[in-house]
């Protein structure tokens, strides 16, 4: 019935091929697949190889026909690939060099998921704490399996959880009564650290004052994805005078991430991306403005010299098109900032992607070839 | 006793994700939307005349007489390119409930047994329901089959090994010309190659009762007998021919080979084809893939599909006496032997 399929798969000529791609990870997940239907699903939605392996003890390969395929001994730097944990030398990758579609890095996206899914079923001990903090924040996996993770992690226990987002790398932000476990996740912004809090009580606490945070609200194991997209909504916003941001205490704000990223990019925002091109002193400028009541006290803020600043409102109201050190000028400008960054990284509907400069990519770039997982994956086999 | 209802096998995972992923499909359909279905183009169909450029595979046209008119039918012939001696011949029957599809549909496998086996593969336009209902359909895929007999020769078919196949309704049509081919006298067959085939024009089993929904779902098989039948599918006195279920006697046919998918209406009547099969001392391989909805082998990257493909062309190289297919050099190293 082929036929009768292909006649009827044009009933629906808009689902794209992304949603091709998420539907069918998505049946995966559903009906507890195992991890070589995952590494065939990822071969033939993307027309080529693909791969995973756990370096001395698995590597999978198959072609898009669902033929096992011998270990190649190498897996080529062109070769789009992700790493299932943060640090770790278990990777999956799709052997096909160049420029990847949106939809094969979806593929790439939820084979790295599905792999952590499928190996949490059946071979547990193979995920690391970092693997485990990636399967608790991804919103594919299913009830069984993050119950599973958590119960890895010793956390499950505890009564609330909730995500932290911040610069790879920074300070975990602990709190006293807080268990914690960090790693750092490959989103569309790039790398970001995350940070699952888990307490046994219900009580709030804002954690410690560092380096850029987001913290999404507190909430039940099964929130932990919401609770991770909400801290790096809140870690978009922060800025240099207001580095940590309590996604709760946006309010109103955290309705403008709820924008569909797909529209034509408002003239406001295509202003701003265009001067912070242009200068490095813009971005911080504005926020010092929008932070501060006057010229002055931004300048302070700042470390600038007062007409310094001034004549940087010039070129920036020159350059918005409006007076920003006016009452509606400071809300527009206001509003708009927060909208530019939210729009950073957001990947649109048709999976391309906006950069910090407002363009919009088509594709987000492949793991380089210096990740030192990847190297001594290479030199493992 | 009502069996079925909401229990029935689940979907193999990797099947169900397609399913998922193919988006909706069309759970039903009259007989007055046929002439849509079959004029929709097909999504991802690639002209035949593409699919055999990379293989070393000839392709010839021929047209059939049929009946008393000036009828003709469109054959296609598919032989190895370097074919020398008279070798098996496959003569398939394409699928389609008896109301769709075209000498094409299923090409894909004919041309894999081309280039597998060195068989020659002809498939036949034989006409369709509802415009043309029973015995149209089963007597132009009767003629197709002598005309290769009449014209072996100048095919390079050796007329001891012939083999009649067919997908769903095409499967249903390859059992009938068994029978029709004992019953008359006809060529002798060396086998039946009957894939998830559409045999039992009553539509009472528990198979067709648990598939309401789902890829030629209990619905659509009523409108694809309907139409044959002229509406009286079901009723007393249909012929074995048109509904190989029917038959009384399967005695001295050739040995079968049936497949079928554990998630889809024509199970129960194609495991009970191959009991009456035995009953009657005819050879015939039977599996039951887990999980299979109607034709999921033609997902051809699920596990499950791939053993269901690998059976038949095992059962197919014992037949023709090639037990073991060629394989490629990477199938051969240690990393993929069992």
């Amino acid at each position: 019935m082929k036929e009768l399929i292909g006649r009827l798969e044009q009933v629906d000529p808009d689902s794209s091929a992304i949603l091709k791609v998420i539907a069918y990870f998505d049946g995966l997940v559903e009906a507890r697949a195992s991890l070589d239907a995952f590494v065939r699903g990822a071969a033939s939605l993307s027309r080529c190889n693909a791969g995973v392996i756990v370096p001395h003890t698995l590597t999978l390969r198959f072609a898009p026909s669902g033929q096992r395929l011998p270990d190649r001994g190498d897996v080529a730097d062109t070769w789009p690939c992700k790493v299932l944990s943060h640090g770790s030398e278990s990777a999956v990758w799709l052997e096909k060099p160049g420029e990847c579609s949106p939809a094969d890095l979806m593929v790439l996206e939820r084979l790295a998921s599905g792999a952590r899914i499928a190996l949490e079923r059946t071979r547990g001990e193979l995920l690391d704490d970092h693997a485990l903090v990636a399967l608790l924040l991804d919103p594919t996996v299913v009830e069984d399996v993050r119950d599973r993770a958590a119960h890895r992690l010793r956390i499950a226990g505890r009564l609330r959880f909730r995500a932290v987002c911040s610069e790879p790398g920074g300070t975990v932000p602990a709190t006293s009564t807080a268990l914690h476990h960090s790693t750092a996740l490959e989103t569309s912004l790039g790398f970001l650290q995350a940070t699952i809090e888990a307490t046994p009580h219900s009580v709030d606490s804002t954690p410690a004052i560092g380096s850029r945070k987001g913290v999404g609200p507190w909430g039940a194991l099964s929130n932990l994805p919401q609770s991770w997209e909400c801290a790096v909504t809140a870690w978009q916003l922060t800025t240099e005078s207001t580095p940590v941001l309590v996604y709760e205490e946006l309010g109103v704000i955290s309705e403008l991430a709820r924008i569909p990223a797909d529209e034509d990019s408002p003239a406001d925002l295509r202003r701003i991306a265009s001067l912070v091109q242009s200068h490095s002193w813009a971005l911080p400028t504005l926020d010092a403005l929008m932070e501060k009541d006057t010229v002055r006290a931004a300048s302070a803020l700042l470390g600038v010299h007062h007409s310094t600043v001034q004549a940087r409102v010039g070129a920036i109201n020159s350059a918005l098109g409006y007076v920003v050190t006016s009452p509606r000028g400071r809300l527009r400008l206001g509003i708009a900032l927060i909208l530019y960054r939210l729009s950073v990284g957001r990947s649109r509907r048709d999976g391309s992607i906006v950069d910090q400069l407002g363009r919009v990519r088509a594709t987000a770039p492949t793991i380089s070839a210096e990740m030192p997982s990847r190297k001594s994956a290479k030199e493992q086999r | 006793m009502m069996t079925g209802g909401d229990r029935r096998p689940a979907y193999d995972p990797e099947l169900s994700a397609w399913l998922a992923a193919a988006g909706p499909f069309q759970e039903s359909f009259a007989v007055e939307d046929i002439p849509g279905l079959r004029s929709m183009p097909v999504a991802d169909e690639v002209p035949v005349e593409q699919l055999i450029l990379s293989r070393p595979v000839a392709y010839e046209q021929h047209r059939v007489p049929v009946g008393h008119g000036a009828d003709q039918l469109a054959v296609s012939v598919f032989r190895p390119a370097s074919a020398v001696e008279p070798g098996p011949c496959i003569y398939f029957t394409h699928g389609g409930g008896m109301i769709l599809g075209h000498r094409h549909s299923n090409v894909e496998l004919l041309l894999d047994w081309v280039e597998a086996y060195g068989v020659t593969a002809i498939t036949v336009d034989y006409r369709l329901a509802p415009e043309h209902p029973f015995p149209t359909p089963q007597e132009d895929c009767y003629a197709g089959l002598l005309w290769a007999v009449e014209n072996a020769a100048e095919l390079g078919i050796d007329v001891h090994q012939l083999v009649v196949a067919g997908v769903s309704a095409g499967g249903g049509l390859a059992a009938s010309l068994a029978l029709m081919a004992r019953d008359r006298g006809g060529p002798p067959i060396l086998a039946q190659l009957l894939i998830c085939p559409m045999l039992d024009d009553r539509d009472d089993t528990p198979s067709t009762r648990q598939f309401e929904a789902g890829i030629w779902n209990r619905s659509n098989n009523q409108v694809g007998w309907s139409a044959l039948l002229e509406g009286r599918a079901g009723s007393p006195g249909v012929s074995p021919y048109a509904a190989p279920a029917r038959a009384l006697d399967l005695g001295e046919l050739p040995p079968a080979y049936l497949e079928v998918g554990s998630a889809e209406v024509f199970r129960d009547e194609d495991v009970a084809y191959a009991s009456k099969l035995w009953e009657a001392g005819v050879q015939a391989e039977l599996h039951v893939w887990p999980g299979g909805f109607h034709c999921f082998w033609q997902v051809e990257h699920a596990a499950v599909s791939r053993a269901a493909t690998a059976a038949r062309n095992e059962w197919l190289g014992r037949l023709l006496g090639v037990a073991e297919p060629a394989v490629s050099y990477e199938e051969l190293l240690p990393e993929n032997l069992p």
